[in-house]
């Protein structure tokens, strides 16, 4: 008899085969990802008392407002980037032009930059010597700058986000069943029932998916961050300040510890959510 | 059930649907539908049917000069959503996150009805359709069939002046499609709404249609009762898209015409070039040897579908002559025999519709 990978059963020299299939990315996961992470959880709890470290990132002022301003900052981030990829992605999906291919690769261009050049450009428009500086002198004399603060970060990561969303966005609004939209008009439905109810239900699982990355990476960016050297510590800047500065390496552990769970279960939630949406239970 | 509010009738004039592109969808197009009729629009794709239903719907708007009046109301620039219709796609669109009963509860939610009235209706349309069971389930555990029946009961439940139908049943296996052709005309007709279905398949437009509108690039090519388009074409195109139909040409003189088989007695066609048209099932099969042999070909090829023999003669006409006979007799391909076809079961196409050259030449092999 013949099983196929989904059959429940491998005979013994099948499963023996797949094992050795198997073993290069188990031998490059376990060298780079399971024994390194097995590490970081114990450094994670050395110390005088246990968990001492958890205790701490959870309590102390520094690190816990690190750890809300990440949080805030990256929820923020995905929810404006999605209204902002819902409404352009709608309208690059429905609408033909000249130059439509040009602006969607325009606007997928910071795909292509790392966090760092993010930073720089955040500089070059809300910097000292900025566009927006330049223009407050103008106006009234004074240099407007928000590349320091945590504006600067909010626009940086916002950019960086956007191409991400904003593909799947269009994918999945190339999609929608116009006739839906057709049948939802012949009850009277008003054009924000209608989006409501058809268009962003039938957008839903991309959005959680495409929202979900968006969250992971913000919480996680590090690049822009470190170029703006803002006055907002992000959780990734404090990890990179205990572990260089402070040469608290299991106070590093514990947080990245902390940043990796949050991030994950972000992730978990979100494909359980769009999951249960695609399939519901029989 | 009969509904609250019966069926509207409904007047095109002069209607043209010319599209952003250039393309002229429909050419002008005047049509009146009667308050609780089902006029089916039939033809091949592109002939401008779903045109003409979403111009209907309000979803197209047709070119300046055209109007659309439901009753004595004019709706032509009015928006799909003002005009209380009630729409059946081929897909048919039922929202995806919803269950049944939410789909069906839709429109009157989005009419703000109040919740008890709401839930009443909806019972009641669910028990109706046979879907009371199925309340709770959502649309992806659900058979073609039962979609259909929801799309139906979801597009009634509003009490629609004219409800559209854009081939709801093309989707289905054949079988199924007979069954529920059959509940969608008991249904049509107790509800006493006015219908407009729009299909390429002329079986289901004859089953439904209380009119068929037979259209054709853009164009209507007749407009009658089932058994007026089946037995009184008024054009080629007609009498060739509806069923299946032998065409025979020649020169008649003192009543009979002239073929390659033999002859064919006209008494109703004066002398000169005719065509005559006969439906497969009105050709009679009689013996070689008997008088009222008066053409005779040769079996090509047989077809035995259950209650009837297809038989494809050849030698009567330039193309082969379908004949049909009951399905107990034996025919084998090569046997030689006679046909008949009385003068009253012959279809004449009206005078003014000249002779296609094509087929002429067909006729006169010089």
């Amino acid at each position: 008899m013949k099983y196929t990978l989904s059959g429940r059963w491998l005979r013994g020299e099948q499963s023996a085969r797949l094992l050795l299939l198997l073993l290069p990315v188990l031998i490059i996961s376990a060298a780079f990802f399971l024994l390194p992470l097995a590490r970081l959880l114990v450094i994670s709890f050395e110390g005088d008392q246990w968990g001492a470290n958890y205790w701490q990132a959870l309590t102390e002022a520094r690190y816990l407002s690190s750890l809300i301003d990440t949080l805030l900052l990256s929820v923020s981030v995905t929810l404006v980037t999605l209204a902002i990829s819902v409404v352009c992605g709608l309208f690059l999906a429905r609408n033909e032009f000249a130059g439509k291919s040009l602006l969607v690769s325009l606007l997928t261009f910071p795909l292509a930059f790392p966090g760092v050049v993010i930073g720089f450009l955040v500089i070059m428009l809300g910097g000292r010597q900025g566009l927006s500086a330049e223009l407050g002198l103008m106006l009234d004399g004074t240099r407007w700058t928000f590349a320091y603060s945590i504006a600067g970060l909010f626009v940086g990561y916002v950019y960086f986000s956007i191409p991400r969303v904003l593909l799947t966005v269009i994918a999945a609004a190339e999609k929608l069943d116009y006739q839906l939209e057709e049948a939802a008009r012949s009850f009277g439905a008003s054009r924000y029932r209608i989006f409501r109810d058809v268009i962003l239900t039938g957008l839903k699982p991309a959005l959680l998916a495409s929202g979900a990355i968006c969250f992971a990476t913000s919480m996680g960016a590090f690049g822009t961050a470190f170029a703006l050297a803002t006055d907002i510590n992000v959780l990734p800047m404090t990890i990179y300040t205990e572990f260089t500065l402070g040469a608290n390496i299991a106070m590093a552990a514990a947080l990245s510890i902390l940043l990796g769970l949050i991030t994950w279960l972000v992730l978990f939630l979100a494909r359980m959510l769009s999951g249960a949406d695609a399939s519901p239970a029989a | 059930m009969k509904l609250d509010q019966q069926g509207v009738s409904i007047r095109l004039e002069n209607c043209s649907k010319t599209f952003a592109d250039g393309n002229r969808a429909l050419q002008p197009l005047d049509l009146e539908i009667r308050a609780g009729e089902t006029l089916v629009l039939l033809g091949p794709s592109g002939c401008g049917k779903t045109t003409t239903l979403r111009m209907i719907a309000g979803l197209e708007f047709p070119d300046a000069g055209g109007r659309i009046l439901f009753g004595d109301e004019d709706v032509t620039r009015l928006p799909i959503e003002k005009r209380q219709v009630g729409m059946v796609f081929q897909s048919y669109a039922l929202f995806p996150n919803m269950s049944v009963a939410q789909n069906v509860a839709y429109g009157l939610k989005v009419q703000k009805c109040a919740k008890a009235e709401i839930r009443q209706r909806v019972d009641e349309m669910l028990q109706m359709m046979e879907l009371s069971h199925l309340a709770e389930r959502k649309i992806d555990q659900l058979s073609g069939g039962q979609r259909q029946r929801v799309a139906l009961a979801r597009a009634i439940i509003t009490n629609p002046r004219v409800l559209l139908l854009d081939e709801p049943l093309t989707a289905l296996d054949a079988i199924l499609r007979d069954r529920l052709r059959a509940d969608i005309d008991r249904l049509l007709r107790s509800l006493g709404i006015t219908a407009i279905y729009v299909t390429h398949d002329q079986e289901e437009a004859m089953a439904l249609g209380d009119r068929i509108v037979v259209m054709d690039h853009g164009r209507v090519a007749q407009i009658g009762t089932p058994k007026q388009i089946y037995f009184q074409p008024q054009s080629d195109f007609v009498a060739d898209f509806i069923g299946q139909i032998n065409a025979f040409e020649g020169e008649v003189r003192n009543q009979w015409m002239t073929l390659p088989g033999g002859r064919l007695h006209c008494p109703h066609l004066a002398d000169g070039e005719a065509r005559v048209y006969c439906r497969p099932e009105d050709i009679e099969l009689v013996d070689m040897d008997s008088v009222d042999a008066h053409l005779q070909g040769v079996v090509e090829q047989t077809q035995f579908v259950g209650d009837r023999n297809r038989l494809w003669l050849a030698g009567i006409m330039p193309r082969q002559v379908l004949v049909e006979s009951s399905g107990r007799v034996e025919f084998a391909p090569g046997q030689r025999v006679g046909i008949r076809v009385r003068s009253e079961k012959m279809i004449a196409l009206e005078p003014r519709e000249p002779i296609r050259s094509e087929s002429v030449r067909e006729v006169s092999p010089c």
